[in-house]
């Protein structure tokens, strides 16, 4: 759809009856032409004859006759990003590894069946409390921080997460810091109690689920090879039923075996899940499941659909929680952008079960990211270095990609395990998401009815665009908010 | 068709200054911006040389140094905190004053913005900046900071939200401390007017009984109580003090 990267200061597309070329028959007429410009990820309607310049020259590649045509539109700014990387961050988002161990033998986890390839344990409660004061004591009076439960899988160590989290509440509460929890879980062993934990606390609930029964199964089996499917759904049902002030959300894994993403949505979202994400295998540490670029056009094409069904339903006035797409058109319409692809190794990290702090939770055991401990902090250095080096500004080919700001440079975790596979995947995805904003703007305009004065301190560079306030999502997605992080999660 | 902004950043780009909501743009304002309600212009002058923070107004006369930037040529010139700077490139900060009965030898202070308007064209150059110092008068070449950059204000001159700083308090001292009826807009000095037989009769905008049968009282400053509102009226008990006006009547 937008395959190559054509030129890195924005993009051109149309939307309604006609193709981008038009014709001289006035086929096409009622097409309206759009410019993305990179710079501030702003969104503007222009005119056909603007719209073939600029298309012209985009498709030539001509990087100095767009730049022309953006000044002669008055549109040209001074950089909204900063090309000099922040040298410090203060921490905001945790997730601790409370339980090395899990009871799955997921074919392609990045835990190696959640123990990292190390021998499996719990986090101790010292460390756990430790963790929570770096956490406490470097979020200002008044602010918002979140800390996540994963593991491995996080239930193993139940015990422990009650106490820590009434450790961290207390603590949050003293210094009037809004604390927002949550938990990325297999959903095996959870039961109503747990629910009834999570309910009071206000948990954002992530279930692992790769599909519906055989297609789940296939992927996400116990580790005697049993699938884990219905139990998985028998043990969540009562808390789908009990949510108000948690949410249970599910993560789509999507591998080559799952590539059917509309049956997936439509049936969890009918037990009632409060949302739907699907993340593509990017990278397994054994290499399996891995998509590959004919997977990923056939995922952006499985994404599309349910894209297409989201606005449907939004025109009908029916909720149709997409995650990825309510996600993807919230940063659209902000106008996000960002450096980073996510706050890892900024104001997130991941908590392995020993207390030492990597880059986030994907890197746990992982020396090269290594980044402090729960004792002594952050190294201040690791972080400046990390931040120096993950710039998107730094990174090639993102520097001449006009999605970079949105996409953020692709999840350090896979870019350092496995090159940029999903480029094009991210850009067509977001194309079609950008389609997708100004339509939905032009046919439901309430659904973005936030005013924009109120938004604007989301929009003013770095320093809120690296972390979002914690809200009822996804532990990843606290720190983690970018669209192209939002497809690509595992 | 014009070109159109869709999404929020595009909108907020459109209003060309990046940072500050669009009350601070000129075309916005309802009145003078001095120091105001929607920006304080006298910001803008702070950091006009680089070296010296300054402040327009102040009991001395204003222009006064604030801050000197350690290693400058203000501070190796021995530019003391709180001097006052007297005259830029030639020109002096302040002029004599001029009454109904001729000019007086008395010096009044120019606003920065008359004072070093020959200036502003002069961002990057080094100018002579006189200041009264604790002894004789310091003579020391500053840069002058460009003014524009890309089009809008510079954030060197004003960062996002340097503008809005200290606005007025419109609720409180300043609503009756005015001295240019900047009010004039949404709050009339003279209310309820009626001609009468030639004469126009009607009540101060700070007189607190204003029925038909009340006479005009003279505003009388606003500490001492009773015929007029004060400021501890304000302070306390604006809601009731204070009523719409319109068109020029007090309304329930």
């Amino acid at each position: 759809m937008t395959g190559s990267p054509r030129v890195p200061q924005g993009h051109v597309f149309k939307v309604g009856n006609g193709n981008r070329d038009g014709d001289a028959e006035g086929n096409g007429k009622s097409a309206a032409a759009y410019l993305f410009l990179t710079n501030g990820s702003r969104v503007y309607e222009v005119d056909d004859a603007v719209y073939h310049r600029l298309s012209q020259s985009m498709d030539a590649g001509d990087e100095a006759a767009v730049s022309e045509q953006i000044d002669a539109l008055n549109l040209s700014a001074p950089a909204y990003i900063k090309s000099q990387a922040p040298e410090a961050f203060p921490v905001r988002a945790l997730s601790l590894a409370v339980a090395q161990k899990c009871n799955l033998g997921c074919t392609y986890c990045y835990a190696q069946g959640g123990d990292f390839g190390e021998p499996s344990r719990n986090m101790s409660e010292d460390k756990a409390f430790a963790a929570v004061d770096q956490l406490i004591s470097g979020t200002p009076e008044g602010e918002r921080a979140n800390l996540s439960f994963l593991g491995g899988e996080p239930l193993v160590n139940r015990k422990l997460i009650g106490h820590v989290t009434r450790y961290a509440k207390e603590k949050a509460q003293e210094k009037n810091i809004t604390i927002g929890f949550s938990i990325t879980t297999n959903g095996t062993l959870i039961n109503e109690k747990d629910g009834e934990f999570f309910e009071e606390n206000g948990f954002a609930v992530t279930i692992s689920l790769d599909g519906l029964g055989e297609v789940h199964d296939r992927q996400r089996p116990f580790k005697n090879g049993k699938g884990s499917f219905d139990r998985i759904i028998a043990r969540v049902k009562p808390l789908l039923a009990m949510q108000r002030n948690m949410q249970v959300s599910a993560r789509i894994t999507v591998t080559p075996a799952n590539l059917n993403l509309k049956e997936s949505l439509d049936g969890l979202l009918a037990m009632g899940f409060h949302s739907v994400g699907f993340s593509p295998m990017l990278s397994a540490p054994n290499g399996r499941e891995e998509m590959q670029h004919e997977d990923l056009q056939q995922m952006l094409r499985s994404m599309q659909e349910c894209g297409m069904a989201f606005i449907d339903h939004q025109i009908r006035g029916e909720r149709y929680a997409f995650h990825n797409m309510v996600s993807a058109l919230q940063e659209i319409h902000k106008g996000t952008h960002r450096p980073y692809p996510c706050g890892a190794g900024a104001g997130y990290f991941g908590v392995g079960a020993d207390g030492d702090l990597y880059a986030c939770h994907r890197f746990v055991e992982d020396d090269n990211s290594l980044m402090g401990n729960v004792e002594t902090g952050v190294d201040a250095q690791a972080q400046k270095e990390w931040l120096a080096e993950r710039h998107v500004d730094k990174q090639s080919p993102c520097n001449g990609c006009w999605a970079r700001y949105l996409c953020g440079g692709s999840c350090h975790y896979e870019v350092i395990h496995r090159e940029r596979e999903s480029c094009d995947f991210i850009r067509g995805w977001l194309d079609f998401c950008l389609r997708s904003y100004v339509i939905l703007l032009d046919k439901v305009p309430d659904y973005f009815s936030q005013d924009p004065v109120q938004l604007q301190g989301d929009i003013q560079g770095l320093d809120q665009a690296q972390i979002k306030e914690p809200s009822h999502e996804n532990p990843q997605e606290k720190p983690q908010t970018s669209i192209a992080v939002e497809i690509k999660m595992v | 068709m014009p070109l159109e902004p869709k999404n929020i950043t595009a909108r907020l780009a459109q209003r060309k200054v990046r940072g500050n909501p669009p009350s601070t743009q000129p075309e916005s304002a309802i009145s003078n911006c001095f120091p105001g309600l929607e920006f304080d212009f006298r910001n803008i002058w702070k950091l006009i040389f680089v070296g010296v923070e300054l402040h327009e107004a102040g009991l001395t006369g204003g222009h006064i140094v604030m801050d000197v930037t350690p290693g400058s040529p203000a501070e190796l010139a021995g530019v003391p905190l709180f001097s006052r700077l007297l005259e830029v490139a030639g020109r002096p900060l302040a002029a004599t004053r001029t009454l109904a009965a001729g000019p007086t030898q008395q010096l009044q202070p120019l606003s920065l913005s008359d004072a070093l308007a020959h200036i502003l064209t002069r961002g990057g150059e080094m100018v002579e900046c006189v200041f009264a110092g604790q002894g004789p008068q310091i003579r020391v070449q500053l840069e002058v900071r460009e003014v524009f950059k890309d089009g809008t204000l510079s954030e060197d001159l004003a960062e996002p939200g340097a503008l809005t700083q200290g606005l007025c308090s419109p609720w409180q001292a300043d609503y009756r401390e005015c001295g240019c009826y900047y009010w004039a807009a949404s709050r009339p000095d003279f209310v309820n007017a009626e001609v009468n037989n030639g004469n126009t009769e009607g009540h101060s905008w700070m007189q607190k009984n204003r029925s038909d049968t009340d006479a005009y009282e003279q505003d009388r400053g606003g500490r001492a109580g009773g015929v007029h509102i004060t400021y501890s009226d304000l302070y306390n008990d604006w809601e009731n003090q204070l009523t719409f006006i319109k068109n020029g009547k007090d309304s329930e």
